[in-house]
């Protein structure tokens, strides 16, 4: 239903190439998230397949259809926007009802089908207001209702999240989730956020200036990165990269160990150093660390009850079979 | 049976009638301009529509819109109206044109030859009357005989310009706002160059000689304007410049203007006891002269005529007929009284008592027009004709041209001299431009 | 202390602003006061012109000698007329260069520009010797086609600019969500530039009710509007003011009845339903 395959896509503004030759398959029903420094050419992708952006060249399939040169009212596609993008003079069913009745969806199911969704988005008691009577969430709900009524192969989230707080992000997170479990349509995210790339995603893509840096399940991306930059991206507090003779001790121009995979001691370890700050977040304590004479801030993850001070001197040790290994180009070293 | 037959005749009968109205149906597009005589018209021109089926749309404009409107429409043969009112200064130029087209065969109980032969001259080419007058006018000196008795003086029938400075000196009181005289100042042809035209006549000026050389060099004209200056200078009222017949009306019916010299037509407004306050002490003389035979007064009639290419020349005839016909004259006077029929075009009016005994100034307009005289309007000979205008095409932009000149020494932006010089510089420049000279 | 320089500020922002207010409006007040004074009233000094008797004669007048509703429903058919079919020709061009520029979309704004630069008598004779020809003199096709086009730029600058400031998202939503182009500006622009749509509307009609340089040359009797039935009161010699102003004021009213009802509408249209 929802397959979409790019083909050696590329994109370029007047002189400038965003997107450099770039193959990609999504598999019908996959959930799957672009994530990559802003500015990487996420949305511009996530615009090329929607057909609001026309390719420079390189072919889109959907469902082996070409689409390439599809208007986006005809590739069957759902879009929700960072800025909600919701029609201000029309009310909040109308809102919904728009694609159907652009589609020419008989009265009675439109009703059913807007019903149906109010219900599963909790906005019953809204849809005779307008947009500019809604919270911030209220809006994004009806955007995705809005997307959810045409039934289409795919939908794409541009950023959805970002203009919400942190707890209704969460909220939001976890009914986009369920809606993809319920659904099980494809859907195409783009985000900064790691937690919901992390959370959310059957496959990440990692974008850095166009170019594809990995695609992988989000554990894959984490245990086994393909290169250095995919190590510092994907992760959250950044992966600690080593250079210089503790990495040539491993055979490698750079090594990297994750904060979590670190033990840290008050008393003995491989590598000292002293505490800068302290972040207590309750479960888990952040510890930056600085003089190790490896990189200038180490981190490290420790128990919440583990209590330093800044200036107090720690040790850390690796674990083992935790450390990454990458070459002089930056590539993993199996 | 018998009732459908009978209605069915009926219908047919109706539609016959209906066809027949139709075919009458002839609509005459008149342009004209906005004023007391003609607007009378408009209102009287029911009974014409009555007699003869011919419907009329009025189009009434500005005077110089209208010009423009008509000139446009006349020279490309636009054929949007019928008949147009236009001047004395159009009529002879059009004529030549071929644009307009001939009258000679009006009926005979037009009577042609009950025109007054001045008037009837100006719209005459080559033997061909091109447009009938409606109403004619002169100019004359109009004055307030109480000032003038307590100033100690007598206003001949027939003054001379020296007369008028002795009066306009006794007669001018600043501190009470009463000026000696008032006359046009705004620039423009039919302006402050009509009046100022009209008045080198009778100082013996003239605008070309017989060559087209322009003569503003001469003394006569220098005579002339200084003279003009020096009355207004001295005994006009202020900001004289920008006057107008509007304005100078506005002042003489306020009591401000000892003597006024413009259109015969003002008489019946400055004598109007509703608008003017010294309705009462208003008489009439000729427009003053020098002693040299032409009187510095001007000539203009407002004139029907027919463009070549209107659509219903005859019916556009009729309908001229019967506008400046003696009848219609008796119908004016039976509907709104004898002294608002359309003067200066008949002899007959002029004759008839009744006439004379409702419009106490009627006798001097007719003496003013029968003073001027279209083809020999100056003391030389000239190769134009008309008597505050040259009736060439160019004339109008060169004669707007020259009073703006003039204007500007009225209102002491520059010397007599200098305005006399730049007058004969640009006339000069432009009649070469045209053609008329090398 | 410095609120006092405010408030001393704003006083005088605001006296400055009525005079300036009443300076604009005076003609119009003046020509009101002296179409309800005699003929020999109204050319008086201003001071006595106020104590002189108030009369409605110049009204009564004009109302005799003209027929002025039939200049008035020239005027509503040429106004409406090319302000509505230059909407319809301008919302699909103001469309394409707020929301899909070109590279010359800036000069091409500007090139409609300075069409109105030029003095519109400098094409007068080409004007009007086209309408002789297809015989469209005196007739309101001609006049609602002429004023539309010398009235285009202005609607397509100000839709555009209106244009520009609705979001691309929400069209690109609309598209999107499966309307066709012709779909998208009806039901998702227009509607959302509905104050931007009606102050072009109404500021265009003003224009064209107000024009009176093609609406005097091209027209003779049957289709002139009320500039011509103003102009007819206007008169070399003799008095007029009176009746001009009685048929200025008969002219002007119509448009300004509308203006002063639709600035309400349009406060309301500005302020309904703000986005985001
Ligand atoms: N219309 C455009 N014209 C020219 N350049 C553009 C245009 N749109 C995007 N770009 C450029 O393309 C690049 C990719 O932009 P894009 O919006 O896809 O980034 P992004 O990954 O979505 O960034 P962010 O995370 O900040 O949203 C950027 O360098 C941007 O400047
Ligand atoms: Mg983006």
């Amino acid at each position: 239903m929802g397959r979409i395959t790019l083909d050696k896509v590329t994109k370029a503004f007047g002189e400038v190439e965003v997107i450099p030759p770039l193959d990609l398959t999504i598999e019908d029903g996959e959930f799957v998230v672009f994530v990559g420094p802003s500015g990487c050419g996420k949305s511009t992708l996530l615009r090329l397949i929607a057909g609001l952006e026309d390719v420079t060249s390189g072919e889109i399939r959907i469902d082996s259809k070409p689409a390439t040169h599809l208007p986006p009212a005809k590739r069957g596609l759902a879009m929700v926007f960072q800025s909600y993008a919701l029609y201000p003079h029309m009310t909040v069913r109308k809102n919904i009802a728009f694609p159907m009745k652009m589609a020419g969806v008989p009265e009675d199911e439109q009703k059913r089908r807007i019903d149906a969704a109010a219900s599963a988005l909790n906005l019953t008691d809204y849809l005779e207001r307008r947009p500019g009577q809604l919270s911030g969430g209220q809006r994004q709900r009806v955007a995705i209702g809005r997307a959810i009524v045409r039934e289409p192969a795919a939908f794409l989230f541009d950023e959805p999240l970002s203009n919400l707080d942190a707890a209704l992000r969460v909220g939001m997170r976890l009914e986009i989730s369920e809606l993809h479990k319920r659904l099980e349509t494809t859907m195409i995210y783009v985000t900064h956020d790691q937690v919901e790339a992390m959370t959310m995603a059957d496959k990440i893509v990692v974008l850095q200036k166009g170019v594809i840096e990995q695609v992988g399940a989000p554990l894959e991306l984490y245990n086994a990165p393909r290169n250095k930059f995919v190590a510092g991206f994907i992760g959250s507090p950044k992966m600690n990269l080593i250079e210089g003779a503790e990495a040539t001790k491993h055979d490698a121009q750079t090594i990297g160990v994750r904060p979590e995979h670190l033990v840290a001691s008050t008393t003995e370890g491989d590598w000292k150093g002293k505490v800068v700050v302290s972040e207590h977040l309750g479960s888990d304590t952040f510890l930056h660390v600085e003089g190790t004479g490896l990189a200038e801030l180490m981190t490290v993850r420790v128990g919440g009850e583990f209590n330093v001070n800044h200036g107090d001197t720690v040790y850390l040790t690796p674990m083992a079979d935790k450390i990454h290994r990458f070459d002089a180009q930056g590539l993993r070293i199996a | 049976m018998t009732l459908t037959f009978r209605a069915l005749m009926g219908a047919t009968a109706l539609s016959a009638v209906a066809m027949a109205a139709q075919a009458q149906d002839t609509t005459l597009t008149i342009a004209t301009v906005n004023n007391g005589d003609m607007i009378r018209m408009q209102e009287l021109a029911g009974a014409f529509t009555e007699e003869t089926g011919i419907a009329l749309e009025w189009v009434t404009l500005e005077e110089n819109v209208l010009r423009q409107r008509v000139t446009q429409d006349i020279a490309t043969n636009g054929g949007q109206f019928d008949v147009m009112t236009i001047g004395t200064y159009e009529a002879p130029i059009w004529g030549a044109q071929d644009w307009l087209v001939s009258l000679n065969d009006l009926p005979a109980e037009y009577d042609v030859d009950d025109l007054l032969p001045a008037i009837r001259n100006g719209l005459t080419v080559d033997g061909e009357l091109y447009a009938a007058p409606f109403y004619g006018e002169s100019s004359m000196v109009m004055y307030r005989t109480d000032l003038m008795e307590a100033a100690g003086l007598e206003m001949p029938d027939a003054p001379t310009w020296d007369f008028i400075k002795e009066a306009a000196a006794a007669m001018t009181d600043k501190e009470n706002e009463v000026y000696g005289i008032c006359l046009r100042g705004k620039a423009g042809w039919g302006e402050n160059m009509a009046f100022l035209t009209a008045m080198s006549n009778s100082y013996g000026a003239r605008w070309f000689d017989e060559n087209w050389q322009p003569q503003f060099n001469t003394d006569a004209w220098k005579a002339t304007l200084t003279d003009y200056l020096d009355l207004m200078n001295n005994y006009g009222p202020p900001g004289a410049s920008s006057n107008g017949f509007n304005e100078n009306l506005a002042l003489f019916q306020q009591g401000k203007c000892g003597m006024w010299i413009d259109a015969t037509v003002a008489a019946s407004f400055v004598s109007n006891p509703t608008d003017s306050t010294v309705a009462d002490q208003v008489g009439y003389a000729l427009a003053p002269d020098n002693g040299l035979g032409p009187r510095g007064n001007w000539l203009w009639a407002w004139n029907l005529a027919v463009p070549a290419g209107s659509d219903d020349v005859d019916a556009a005839k009729q309908f001229i007929a019967w506008a400046t016909s003696k009848d219609y004259t008796a119908l004016v006077a039976e509907n709104e009284g004898w002294a608002n029929v359309p003067p200066g075009t008949r002899t007959s009016l002029y004759e008839n008592q009744e006439y004379l005994d409702a419009a106490p100034f009627a006798q001097m307009t007719l003496e003013s027009i029968n003073a001027a005289d279209p083809t020999q309007p100056t003391v030389d000979p000239v190769p134009y004709t008309g008597v505050q205008f040259v009736a060439i095409p160019e004339f109008q932009s060169i004669g707007t041209a020259v009073g703006q000149a003039f204007s500007a020494a009225l209102a002491g932006q520059m010397s007599a001299e200098d305005a006399l010089a730049q007058a004969q510089a640009l006339t000069e420049r432009e009649m070469k431009r045209a053609g008329y000279i090398q | 202390m410095a609120r006092a320089v405010t408030t001393q500020r704003k006083t005088i922002n605001t006296v400055i602003a009525w005079i300036v207010g009443f300076l604009i409006f005076f003609p119009i007040l003046w020509i009101f006061i002296l179409s309800f004074h005699t003929e020999g009233d109204a050319i008086k000094h201003p001071f006595e012109v106020l104590t002189s008797r108030w009369t409605f004669e110049s009204y009564a007048t004009v109302q005799e000698r003209s027929n002025y509703f039939r200049h008035f429903w020239n005027s509503v058919v040429i106004s409406v007329g090319s302000t509505v079919i230059g909407l319809i020709i301008a919302v699909p061009s103001a469309w394409a260069m707020a929301f899909v520029p070109g590279r010359r979309t800036k000069d091409v704004l500007m090139w409609m520009l300075s069409t109105k630069m030029l003095p519109p008598v400098g094409v007068l004779l080409p004007i009007y010797l086209i309408c002789q020809n297809l015989g469209l003199l005196d007739t309101r096709v001609a006049l609602v086609f002429i004023l539309m086009m010398i009235n285009l730029p202005i609607i397509i600058w100000m839709l555009y600019t209106y244009f520009r400031e609705i979001p691309g998202e929400i069209l690109e939503a609309a598209r999107m969500d499966g309307a066709s182009l012709r779909n998208e500006v009806i039901y998702v622009l227009l509607p959302m530039a509905v104050p931007g749509i009606a102050s072009t509307l109404l500021l265009n009609i003003i224009l064209a009710w107000n024009e009176a340089f093609w609406t005097l040359t091209l027209t003779a009797a049957k289709a002139a509007p009320l500039t011509a039935f103003i102009a007819s009161y206007s008169s070399p010699e003799g008095l007029f003011y009176a009746k001009l102003s009685a048929a200025s004021i008969m002219a002007i009213a119509p448009i300004l009845i509308m203006g002063w009802f639709s600035q309400k509408q349009l406060v309301r249209g500005l302020t309904f339903g703000a986005v985001k």
